[in-house]
């Protein structure tokens, strides 16, 4: 149970910056994931936490110890893997025992952490069974005792759920979320799933071609996003491109839109106005009110409708709205209006 | 009900691709062996008559009293085993390095195991003749550098035998432990090292036990290719330093004491299986829990 400080950690494969030179710190007790498409980075940090990866350059502090040099078996914390990654010729008992004996336990200490650890995850009785005769979720926890059993000061997880199937992942999520807490062990771990991330962590670090993009909880995240990335690569958003005329948001294509005031200076550089498809009202007919356009598409997505308005402008915007009553359905080609509480239409440079 | 018939047919396509080789080796393998057998009881006359028709278990009974047999027959299985260690303990770490690489790298390292089983094997043997003759290379360089006084007898000893077995028989011993090595989620690496593992532990706890269905059938291969190997013994042992197979040569077409030399064979054959079968089940008790 640790603090996690990374002070401009960077590395560098050959010559692209797979991390470049990232800040962050990690609570006690924090859980935070890394979010961001394959090859942002997010893994790679992960690994040079782990000690797998020499940093190119910073340094990571753990409780306030410089660790950045030490090698990974040297290192108090204990790693979940995409593959569970489980001996596969040593049963759960033995699985959970090795890291005890390779960190030297005293022997009569080993069984009771054992049984300990077992039972946090569930998996009591479960002993003398070998990976291959447990399913997925079951074998991810007996990797998640196994580093649990050595009480680290941290936990990584590798994209943990990311082999098991969709209705487990949700339920895993939960587990892991409240074992977390339970335990108190600062927790980092990396997804590219949106959803995972949102569920799982009290910070959210979206990163993006080794840079950081964002760092906030999962709400900010999502409610106010920073940068065109963010906005886009975290649930539906629509961007339009454009400038501001003095107050007022005009598209590329010459919509006149309403929008938040920027919280950044404006340089007349070009601009892009970003909103959630759900934060938008859409009314049926040409009459008052709202920005007119014309539906261009409907489809049904469970419980929501999602509809593609093109506005005058040429501009198109999705819009997604519950769906309480089919009387309520609007069809292809009708004439719409569409608006939206001017706060829920931000700005980003 | 639908499955039933089209599971027929899936075994009759099993049946059809196993025909060929099924046939073959009944033909050739065990119908050979067979007359092999009846060759093996029959009686012997040196000289005159050569192979009698009569059935007799004399030629097995000639094996086994004499000393001088078993003595080949151990030599043999000393051989081999030497060889087996050998190619074991110089193939593991290339077989990891393989094992690790990628891309070209590794195409051009595999390409290099292979290279040896290029060669032809008398071209090869006459090579290492040259190299480990008293004059030779490696004996001339251990000597000029001054770490020998006196070569190092290596031609017609056994000592020859087995490094030129070693090098020819590497390449296979490689080849299956790459397989099982490459089978290692490299992820179990990164898990032991994170449990707190050093390297000798990470090799002795999970390494070397998960790379054992490669160390069983490169050890395999490598010991019934090396006792039944021919030309390396004969040529860099020669007549000095005779083994089983140099032995049942010498009965079968020399000697043309067919009889013995079929019954010599048969009981090669028979201690092979024996000793690979108990091997077997051993490293099976093993493996269960792995596979």
């Amino acid at each position: 149970m640790s603090t996690l400080k990374l002070q401009s950690l960077g590395k560098v494969f050959g010559n692209t910056a797979a991390v470049e030179k990232i800040d962050l710190e990690v609570g006690e007790g924090e859980m935070v994931a890394f979010l961001g498409p394959s090859g942002c980075g997010k893994t790679t940090t992960l690994r040079m936490v782990a000690g797998f990866v020499e940093p190119s350059s910073g340094s990571i502090l753990v409780g306030g110890k410089d660790i950045t040099r030490l090698p990974p078996n040297r290192r108090n914390m204990g790693m979940v893997f995409q593959s569970y990654a489980l001996f596969p010729h040593m049963n759960v008992s033995e699985n959970v025992a090795f890291g005890l004996k390779a960190r030297h336990v005293p022997k009569g200490e080993i069984a009771g952490r054992i049984t300990a650890a077992l039972e946090l995850v569930g998996l009591s009785g479960y002993e003398a069974r070998y990976p291959k005769e447990l399913s997925g979720g079951q074998q991810q926890r007996v990797a998640l005792a196994r580093v649990l059993a050595l009480r680290p000061q941290l936990l990584l997880f590798d994209e943990p759920l990311s082999n098991l199937d969709a209705k487990l992942r949700v339920q895993m999520r939960h587990e892991i979320r409240t074992l977390q807490q339970e335990v108190g062990i600062t927790s980092l771990f990396v997804t590219h799933d949106q959803e995972e991330a949102m569920t799982i962590a009290d910070r959210i670090v979206v990163m993006n071609k080794g840079r950081i993009e964002q760092v906030g909880p999962p709400a900010e995240i999502y409610d106010n996003p920073r940068t065109r990335f963010v906005a886009d690569f975290i649930g539906a958003a629509n961007l339009v491109e454009g400038r501001l005329e003095g107050d007022v948001f005009q598209s590329a294509r010459g919509a006149r839109l309403d929008c938040a005031p920027p919280d950044f200076a404006p340089t007349g550089a070009p601009v892009v106005l970003s909103i959630r498809p759900e934060k938008i009202e859409i009314l049926p007919g040409a009459g008052e009110g709202g920005t007119p356009g014309t539906v261009m598409r409907a489809t049904k997505l469970g419980g929501l409708i999602e509809y593609v308005v093109e506005l005058a402008s040429g501009d198109t915007i999705l819009v997604q709205k519950q769906d309480r009553s089919p009387a309520d359905h609007l069809r292809v080609g009708e004439p719409v209006r569409v608006s939206w509480n001017t706060n829920d239409a931000r700005l980003l440079p | 009900m639908t499955a039933a018939p089209r599971r027929e047919r899936r075994d009759w396509t099993q049946v059809l691709l196993v025909l060929p080789n099924t046939v073959w080796l009944l033909l050739f393998m065990v119908g050979a062996l067979f007359f092999l057998f009846l060759m093996s009881l029959r009686g012997y006359e040196p000289g005159g008559r050569g192979m009698l028709d009569t059935w007799e278990l004399s030629n097995y009974w000639a094996f086994i009293s004499d000393p001088f047999y078993l003595k080949i027959l151990g030599r043999s299985l000393l051989m081999a085993l030497w060889v087996t260690i050998g190619c074991l303990i110089l193939g593991f770490p290339l077989a990891y390095a393989l094992s690790r690489l990628r891309g070209m790298k590794r195409a051009l390292l595999y390409f290099a195991v292979l290279v040896p089983l290029l060669t032809s094997a008398v071209i090869r043997t006459f090579g290492w003749m040259i190299l480990l003759s008293n004059k030779g290379f490696v004996n001339q360089t251990l000597m000029s550098i001054g770490l020998i006084d006196s070569p190092i007898p290596m031609m017609y000893r056994m000592t020859g035998i087995i490094i030129a077995l070693i090098q020819v028989l590497l390449p296979f011993m490689v080849l299956a432990l790459d397989a099982a090595l490459l089978n290692i989620d490299r992820q179990i690496y990164d898990a032991a090292r994170n449990l707190g593992a050093g390297r000798v532990r990470i090799f002795f706890r999970v390494t070397l036990p998960l790379a054992l269905p490669g160390i069983v059938s490169g050890s395999i291969l490598v010991f019934t290719l090396a006792i039944s190997a021919f030309v390396t013994p004969a040529l860099v042992g020669g007549p000095r330093i005779p083994v089983m197979a140099t032995l049942i040569y010498q009965q079968g077409i020399a000697l043309l004491n067919w009889p013995l030399g079929a019954a010599i064979s048969l009981v090669m054959l028979v201690v092979l299986v024996v000793i690979l079968s108990a091997l077997m089940s051993i490293a099976s008790r093993a493996m269960r829990r792995a596979s």
